[in-house]
């Protein structure tokens, strides 16, 4: 068995026709997760013993696969709870602690019989772009490790271009499942807001973030899906969801129009704008339509983004308050344990955005700040809408404006490291649905191509995705 | 331009110590995106209501009621605070006796 060659599906069939046993799988991906991790850092735990374990009883049980994910080693970005396990949204202030029960994804995962092989590392509390503000140290991108994996899960994504895991689950706030997806050159969905329930995920920005699969193949991204979503009594916000049918029909080339926004901030890598470009007219000559679009409101997505998120980040970071779980700094008065606690147990991104979050909701800043850009979101939405009325199958976009950069090199430079969301912030305040495949590389590194689509249309951006990749 | 003492006020507001040598890191951090959010002023929005997120189709309600909690769990709920007594959460009082 050579697991570079393997994803879900291959892996199901070759289980099927007994080619491997489980337990020779998962000991295949720990061979792999001992000879680099060290030097990728992909992993905040591992479960060793039982995920062999695991394989062991399967085995045992005889070859009688529940699901096409029985069997298949999975990570698990470190917000998501797994009962009984440490979980520590890569921040000092939850170094220690231990979830007491599952999330709602991961009891779906284990009732499908998937392996979930551990956690893996993340930006602090999901704040960050690079995946370098880890209270665990930085993840190092497999396919050049002096380059960042991109973030904030940094660590699903490094782990599956490393061949740790066959599949995974990130979370998505204003990219950070299709930004490092792309700088790894893997494959990413952020769902439909609503369509994954989000019962113990550990919060950043709940209007913004919602769970999605990352994987090595649109087709895997769809299998991951299909088993995730849907309606949780758990999550108000959560919604019923169409099935999601797989393998996924590729459309013809001819049925399929994307629209390019006009006013799109272009990125400053002339590389990436020049392959970008190709791959346009490469597609137009194979059929595909493009239609030049108007989102006059877009270019203050990001803006928007960077009021609303850290507003919202600072209130559900204030549960973190060194009484009920995690780290305390034991100090005479309460006051003072809060502001020790986290003080010190929050990394110095994490503080900026708590702060800024802080500050445009106080008083005489709300209107100026938050409530003007609730209402930017508002027009956001309104522009997509008006889009999609026109026939348009999904918005074709790079999935960032950089390409994986090198480790240190934004660090000192917010504005810098918050252009990375440019592409991808829209789709979060929007709730659409948006995911990310790979496109060609540029000097050995890979690029991603993202499509956003219209509300539930998780199915229809799949499919449309699956022609591209057979064109280019 | 926000001030020194602006800084120390939020982060007493989000109940964060800061050193007095990194309150100049922050002046600095914040400021600069607050320079790049200001430019939503010339966005137009009057009469456009603030986003209210998706529709929720129905409530999802449970009965108000004491449910027993097994008993392994409760210890673990507990022993995840840094500070017990009795099988209770022990925290600083909130008021202070004069």
């Amino acid at each position: 068995m050579n697991i570079k060659d393997l994803n879900i599906l291959k892996t199901h069939q070759a289980l099927k026709n007994k080619e491997f046993s489980f337990e020779n799988l998962v000991k295949e991906f720990l061979k792999s997760i001992d000879k680099k991790e060290t030097e990728i850092n992909a992993f905040i735990s591992i479960f060793k013993k039982q995920a062999l374990k695991q394989a062991r009883e399967k085995d045992k049980k005889g070859y009688k696969l529940k699901s096409v994910l029985d069997g298949i080693p999975i990570i698990l970005k470190d917000n998501i709870l797994v009962k009984n396990k440490k979980c520590t949204a890569g921040s000092k202030i939850l170094k220690n602690y231990k979830a007491l029960y599952n999330a709602s994804v991961v009891e779906k995962l284990n009732k499908a019989g998937a392996i979930i092989l551990g956690k893996g590392n993340m930006d602090e509390f999901a704040c960050g772009a690079s995946g370098e503000t880890s209270c665990f140290g930085p993840t190092k991108n497999p396919v050049n490790t002096k380059k960042v994996p991109g973030g904030s899960s940094s660590g699903p994504a490094a782990a599956l271009a490393a061949n740790f895991a066959l599949a995974g689950l990130g979370s998505d706030t204003g990219g950070s499942i299709r930004e490092p997806a792309s700088f790894c050159g893997v494959y990413g969905l952020k769902p439909s807001y609503g369509r994954v329930s989000r019962y113990g995920l550990i919060a950043m920005a709940s209007s913004l973030d919602q769970i999605g699969p990352m994987a090595l193949s649109l087709e895997d991204l769809a299998i991951m899906l299909s088993f995730i979503q849907g309606r949780d009594k758990k999550d108000l916000t959560s919604l019923k969801s169409n099935k999601i049918n797989y393998p996924l029909k590729a459309k013809d080339p001819k049925d399929i129009i994307l629209g390019i926004p006009k006013n799109l901030v272009e990125s400053k890598n002339k590389e990436l704008v020049k392959l970008f470009k190709e791959t346009i007219s490469n597609l137009q000559k194979k059929g595909i339509k493009f239609l030049k679009v108007e989102l006059p409101h877009l270019k203050y997505a990001l803006r928007a983004y960077n009021i609303i998120m850290p507003a919202e980040v600072s209130a559900n970071l204030a549960r973190f308050d060194g009484i009920r779980y995690g780290l305390c700094e034991k100090k005479k008065d309460l006051l003072d344990i809060y502001k020790e606690t986290r003080g010190k147990g929050f990394g110095q991104e994490v503080k900026a955005r708590i702060m800024l979050g802080n500050y445009v909701l106080s008083q005489g800043f709300y209107n100026k700040y938050y409530l003007k850009a609730q209402k930017i979101r508002t027009l956001i939405k309104q522009d997509f809408a008006n889009i999609f009325k026109k026939g348009v199958n999904g918005l074709f976009l790079p999935t960032t404006p950089k390409i994986a950069f090198n480790l240190r090199e934004k660090i000192g430079k917010p504005i810098d490291m918050y252009l990375s969301d440019i592409y991808t912030v829209p789709a979060n305040l929007t709730g659409l649905p948006a995911l990310t495949f790979p496109n060609k590389n540029i000097n050995g590194l890979p690029t991603g191509i993202q499509i956003i689509g219209d509300d539930f249309d998780d199915e229809g951006i799949l499919k449309t995705a699956k022609t591209i990749e057979s064109l280019i | 331009m926000i001030s020194k003492q602006k800084i120390k006020d939020i982060a007493k507001l989000s109940r964060i110590k800061l050193d007095s040598k990194d309150i100049g890191f922050y002046q600095k951090r914040i400021e600069k995106i607050i320079d790049y959010i200001e430019e939503i002023k010339e966005v137009n929005t009057k009469g456009v209501a603030p986003y209210k997120g998706k529709k929720i189709k129905s409530n999802i309600l449970r009965k108000d009621e004491v449910k027993k909690l097994d008993k392994v769990i409760r210890k673990k709920l507990i022993n995840n605070a840094p500070d017990q007594k009795d099988n209770f959460l022990k925290t600083k009082p909130i008021f202070k006796n004069k």
